[in-house]
């Protein structure tokens, strides 16, 4: 179990962590969503212990994280830039990861090495965008650790290496079942893996929930404008676009089948709303829908 | 694998390589000056010691803006990391430091062998050796500790903060350098008697441990530029 | 595989009872561990879990310790008898409604059904 109490990141007078208090059970797979800036990879780092809070704490299956050797030992954080010298050829990036690591798999690592086609004698500064974010997949797969932390690590992947990524990732994950923290833009891409979705907004957690919830959980109702502003009234409305006499509002919160027959009978459709689509709209929206759980 | 024997293997070839070649240079140098002239001074202890200093104190810059991450970004706690790079550099230096009136005594030894000691070559006895030895291995510490403070401050503060800190950074290196130093002949000076110079040179390299400790014991591991 | 139009884990109920239903998933016969559903489909485990244990709660399917899931002995015939009820409601109706909307009579709906397929 992770826990977030009271989580603050500052930098000078940013507040880029707002007070922000989470429980994670372990073995789960997180889909951390949030927009730039919104404070998602300052999270992270506080929770990798990459930075020390400015305000409350981090505490992994009861212990303070930050400068915890079991905590950290157990911890991986592989972040879009890859954490690895220029200098340095991959097999000693590898070598190194091997000797400090104590889940680290030396065949699962050369194994990705081949998927990806990395060249081990390879040095760092001499890789493709592409290839040092899968340099970074394959650190942070090979390890093994209880707590994976992977924040935007498709960078500069093309669509073949990114599907060969999550295709490892779940593989992986079924085989040694431990807690993943996956930060995503490319939300639909890998909406099907997260067991859970937390939404972070301008450092505050704007929802905690089982993805599955949240599909669902948005209603996107087209039709003639009055028969759609009857029919929202008293609704939350996440957003709205017109077009002459027509009108498409997305409505959060579920429709009982009932109201949706009979918004059909007046000339409504009822359209479903994905999980990136509900994203942009609880993100972009001006007035603040704050979900907390 | 603790972060010590880590550190050792990761610079080991660069260790050996680096002793290869002052190996060689001494060599060199003195075939090279005694074919011409009776050798004054202690070229190992003089040339070489100053390389050794040096090249500490690059190690440790190295160590606290590039090991550092590494470590940390594989699960090692900063705490660890200092402790183990405290005993790999120190075990290091000690080391050199060793080898300085080591290497003395050859040069000195083959020099008496061939005739081309000049009368003011500073000659390789026990005691000189042990001077050597206790007055390098000081000079040793309080340049790796420069070393990384330099490397800290810079890479904690911002620009117009760590620039100006580079100086107190320094104070470690000038004070061991100055007050245990050597002169043009590779013969001690002694601007001040040893214990004092030696006492004094502990307590300013203690302060600068702690102010490297202090700097270092939670900083953030940012992102390298993409 | 799955789409936009709600919870995984109702839409791979529901595509295992229409397998039970068709015959592709026949009665008593193991079905996939939630693992290799999951990996098949790309999806979470826990979410074909939660599929899983959704028809286990509707009776669809049974679970045998230490072995795996089973389709239950009478699960075509609860699923048949369950569809049936709601086919006038969610099938017929809706289709009436259409056809008022865009003008067909109902006796042209009946000369429709009566022709020859």
């Amino acid at each position: 179990m992770i826990e977030l109490r009271g989580l603050t990141v500052r930098y000078g007078d940013t507040v880029a962590v707002d007070d922000v208090s989470l429980e994670l059970p372990s073995g789960v797979v997180y889909g951390l969503l949030g927009r730039n800036g919104s404070g998602k990879t300052s999270l992270l780092s506080a929770l990798a212990s990459y930075r020390k809070p400015s305000a409350g704490s981090v505490r992994v299956d009861g212990a303070e994280a930050f400068e915890n050797p079991a905590v950290m030992r157990a911890t991986t954080f592989i972040r879009d830039t890859v954490d690895a010298s220029d200098q340095d050829r991959i097999r000693r990036v590898l070598c190194l990861a091997a000797w400090l690591r104590p889940g680290w798999d030396s065949d699962y690592a050369a194994k990705l090495l081949d998927l990806f086609q990395l060249d081990p004698r390879k040095r760092v500064s001499a890789l493709s965008r592409g290839q040092k974010s899968a340099l970074g997949v394959v650190l942070g797969l090979a390890a093994r650790a209880p707590l994976t932390i992977l924040d935007e690590v498709y960078l500069g992947m093309d669509a073949v290496a990114r599907t060969a990524f999550y295709r490892e990732l779940l593989a992986d994950y079924l085989a040694h079942p431990r807690t993943i923290v996956l930060s995503t833009h490319l939300i639909e891409e890998v909406a099907d893996l997260f067991e859970r979705v937390i939404i972070i907004d301008r450092g505050r957690v704007l929802l905690h929930e089982e993805a599955d919830a949240l599909r669902g959980r948005g209603v996107t109702v087209t039709g003639p404008v009055a028969a759609v502003d009857e029919f929202v009234a008293g609704r939350t409305v996440l957003g709205e676009r017109s077009l002459g006499g027509v009108r498409a509002a997305t409505v959060y919160g579920s429709v009982p089948p009932a109201d949706v027959a009979r918004g059909e009978a007046a000339g409504l459709t009822f359209g479903p709303v994905g999980l990136q689509e509900l994203f942009v709209h609880l993100t972009s929206s001006s007035q603040h829908l704050e979900v907390a759980r | 694998m603790s972060v010590s024997a880590a550190l050792y293997r990761i610079y080991r070839p660069v260790l050996l390589g680096f002793a290869g070649v002052l190996v060689l240079a001494e060599i060199v140098f003195v075939a090279v000056v005694s074919a011409i002239v009776p050798v004054k001074f202690s070229m190992w202890v003089l040339v070489i010691g100053s390389a050794v200093r040096y090249w500490l104190l690059v190690v440790a810059i190295i160590l606290v803006a590039t090991n550092l991450r590494q470590f940390v970004t594989n699960g090692i706690t900063r705490r660890e990391f200092a402790l183990g790079a405290a005993l790999f550099s120190a075990g290091t230096a000690a080391l050199l430091a060793a080898l300085m009136p080591a290497g003395h005594a050859v040069e000195s030894a083959v020099l008496s062998l061939t005739h081309r000691q000049a009368a003011d070559y500073p000659s390789f006895t026990a005691l000189v050796g042990l001077e050597e030895f206790g007055r390098i291995l000081p000079g040793l510490l309080g340049y790796l500790v420069s070393g990384g403070l330099f490397a800290a401050v810079v890479y904690r503060y911002p620009p117009w903060i760590g620039v100006p800190l580079l100086i107190p950074a320094a104070v470690p290196l000038a004070v061991s350098g100055g007050l245990l130093g050597f002169d043009e002949y590779g013969i001690p000076s002694h601007p001040v008697a040893y214990p004092l110079a030696l006492v004094v040179s502990v307590v300013v390299t203690a302060a600068g441990v702690a102010a490297l400790w202090w700097t270092i014991r939670d900083v953030p591991i940012r992102r390298l530029a993409g | 595989m799955f789409d936009d139009r709600g919870p995984i884990y109702l839409q791979i109920a529901d595509g295992i009872k229409n397998d039970v239903l068709s015959g592709a998933l026949k009665e008593d016969e193991q079905v996939m561990s939630t693992n290799q559903y999951a990996a098949f489909y790309r999806i979470n485990p826990a979410t074909a879990a939660k599929g899983f244990a959704q028809l286990v709660d509707e009776g669809v399917l049974y679970k045998k310790r230490g072995i795996g899931m089973f389709v239950s002995p009478d699960a075509r015939e609860k699923l048949r008898a369950a569809r049936r009820e709601r086919f006038f409601t969610e099938v017929v109706d809706p289709m009436l409604a259409e056809a008022a909307r865009i003008g067909i009579g109902v006796e042209e709906i009946v000369r429709h059904l009566g022709a020859p397929r």
